[in-house]
């Protein structure tokens, strides 16, 4: 193991005392000769580490599910796209007085429907939901429960809702608090997030469509 | 005169002075100056139901006198069923002598609204959620409360940047204050919108949501009101706070506006014509705003 060893001449030994007379480089010095002493000595340092690791693979995790549900949003809206092909886009004045805004809406929900008509719950979400769950239950203990109890206050008790299923047409949308949209992961045009009894659904906003949902994603708020 | 004699003469006198000002419809006490931004504000009106009605008779007989020519509409345009027909019921009929007149609508969507009624071309929203126009000195800037995402912020303090027109106005369904006791104010939306607000030197704030009317005392330098008793009401909702600058909970309501320079005229009329609001604003400067709201 000769290429493990210090070799120390004189001018090495001139040049290590030179560097050693720089403050910085001297506290640097002493805090890792300590560490190499604790660590051999306090048989619970390797545990510290092992946290740290611990921690970096949990926000690993969460890159790689927020990641694939992007992912799955994306290919949600490529799906969209070729359903929508033949599909007329809405333009102002196509609303009530000709019905061909609802017309467009109607086709493409039941296009949809038949395209994904194996959809289960967590096709979209997957993984995601766990964080998002906890975006919102952070964000519900962050404002307070009388906050929280106005925030859901006109959410639409209809519950649950069903994946591929359109959002019931005379239901109010809730306001989803601001504060929630900017933590929760961005969603291309057309889709949104709203909340439907105790559930996070992922509307499509141009089908009227229920795609995915996060059950139970709002906590039991207790008074 | 014996008081037996007294009261019944009283009551005589009383139902001629509401008959003659039934008679003679809306007093309109706004300056009416030539040049001048003329508008109505109202919000939560889409029932279909006879209140709705006779409020839009109001703002027939209240045009005679005030030619407002065009109309901001605060959300929850629409209530329950949203079809071809409802559209005839609840906006075309009612308000269909404004439309004759050439009044032009400018929607913002409520909670209750439909999505796709923004390609209803009445109203003018181009088949966006929120936009923005000007009327001579005034921009206009139009929100989609419903779901304020980073997309719709961006948007929106990109726009408020640009502008440099005189006054700017934001209207929008959900109030960032309110003493109404069914909703009140809205402090999520607050806490994402009035910072834009104050530092880009918005003027004043319309809102709906609440069925009441009110309007609420500077906040930050900013004026706001709440107007969304067109159609539905909520009688005695009305928690006077220390928000509260002057309120009514007591029938249906709407308002009209007035822009002349550098000062802005209010008047809000209810169901029966009588005026229950009038006020008169100075603009204040980006400067001034914020520095009250530093205070």
């Amino acid at each position: 193991m000769e290429g493990t060893k210090l070799v120390t001449t004189p001018s090495v030994t001139r040049l290590l005392s030179k560097l050693l007379a720089i403050p910085a480089i001297s506290r640097l010095a002493v805090a890792a000769a300590l560490t190499s002493v604790v660590s051999t000595a306090w048989p619970g340092a390797p545990a510290v580490v092992s946290a740290q690791e611990h921690a970096s693979a949990a926000t690993a995790d969460r890159e790689r599910a927020l990641k694939e549900f992007a992912q799955r949003v994306n290919t949600y809206v490529e799906l969209k796209k070729k359903m929508h092909t033949d599909l007329p886009k809405p333009k102002p004045g196509d609303r009530a007085t000709t019905g061909k805004a609802e017309t467009t809406e109607d086709t493409l929900a039941a296009r949809i429907q038949i395209a994904r008509k194996d959809a289960k719950r967590g096709d979209l979400f997957g993984d995601a939901a766990t964080y998002i769950k906890q975006i919102i239950q952070h964000d519900t203990e962050t404002r307070g429960v009388r906050d929280a109890y106005a925030a859901m206050e006109e959410v639409p008790a209809q519950s649950p809702p069903a994946v591929n299923a359109v959002y019931p047409p005379k239901a109010a949308l809730a306001t989803v608090p601001p504060l929630i949209l900017v933590n929760l992961p961005r969603l291309p045009d057309g889709l949104e997030y709203r909340f439907m009894g105790r559930d996070l659904i992922l509307r499509d906003r141009d089908a009227n469509l229920i795609v995915d949902f996060v059950s139970g994603a709002v906590p039991v708020l207790k008074p | 005169m014996r008081p037996a004699r007294i009261v019944p003469a009283i009551v005589a006198l009383f139902l001629l002075c509401t008959s003659v000002t039934a008679q003679r419809g809306v007093q309109i006490s706004l300056p009416n100056k030539p040049d001048s931004v003329k508008f109505m504000a109202m919000g939560d009106m889409g029932t279909g139901e006879h209140e709705q009605y006779e409020v839009a008779q109001q703002m027939v007989e209240a045009r005679k006198q005030f030619p407002f020519d065009f109309s901001i509409m605060l959300g929850d345009n629409l209530y329950g069923s949203q079809r071809p027909a409802d559209f005839v019921v609840k906006f075309e009929k009612p308000y269909k002598p404004l439309l004759d007149a050439g009044v032009k609508f400018y929607a913002a969507l409520g909670n209750h609204d439909e999505q796709t009624n923004r390609f209803y071309k009445p109203w003018n929203m181009n088949g966006e959620r929120y936009y923005t126009y000007t009327k001579k000195n005034v921009r206009f800037f139009v929100l989609d409360s419903d779901y304020i995402d980073p997309k719709q912020l961006d948007w929106v303090t990109q726009q408020l940047k640009s502008s440099t027109d005189d006054w700017k106005i934001a209207y929008f369904h959900h109030p960032l204050y309110s003493s109404a006791g069914r909703h009140g104010s809205e402090t999520d939306l607050r806490l994402v919108l009035e910072p834009l607000f104050v530092q880009y030197g918005v003027n004043v704030v319309f809102s709906g949501h609440d069925h009441v009317y009110e309007r609420i005392k500077p906040q930050k330098g900013i004026y706001y009101f709440v107007s969304g008793s067109a159609g539905q009401l909520r009688k005695g909702d009305l928690q006077r706070s220390a928000l509260t600058d002057v309120g009514f909970d007591q029938d249906q309501a709407f308002m009209l506006v007035e822009i002349d320079k550098d000062t802005m005229s209010v008047q809000a009329i209810s169901r029966l014509g009588r005026t229950v609001d009038t006020a008169t604003i100075a603009r204040q400067t980006k400067k001034q705003t914020q520095t009250t709201a530093a205070r």
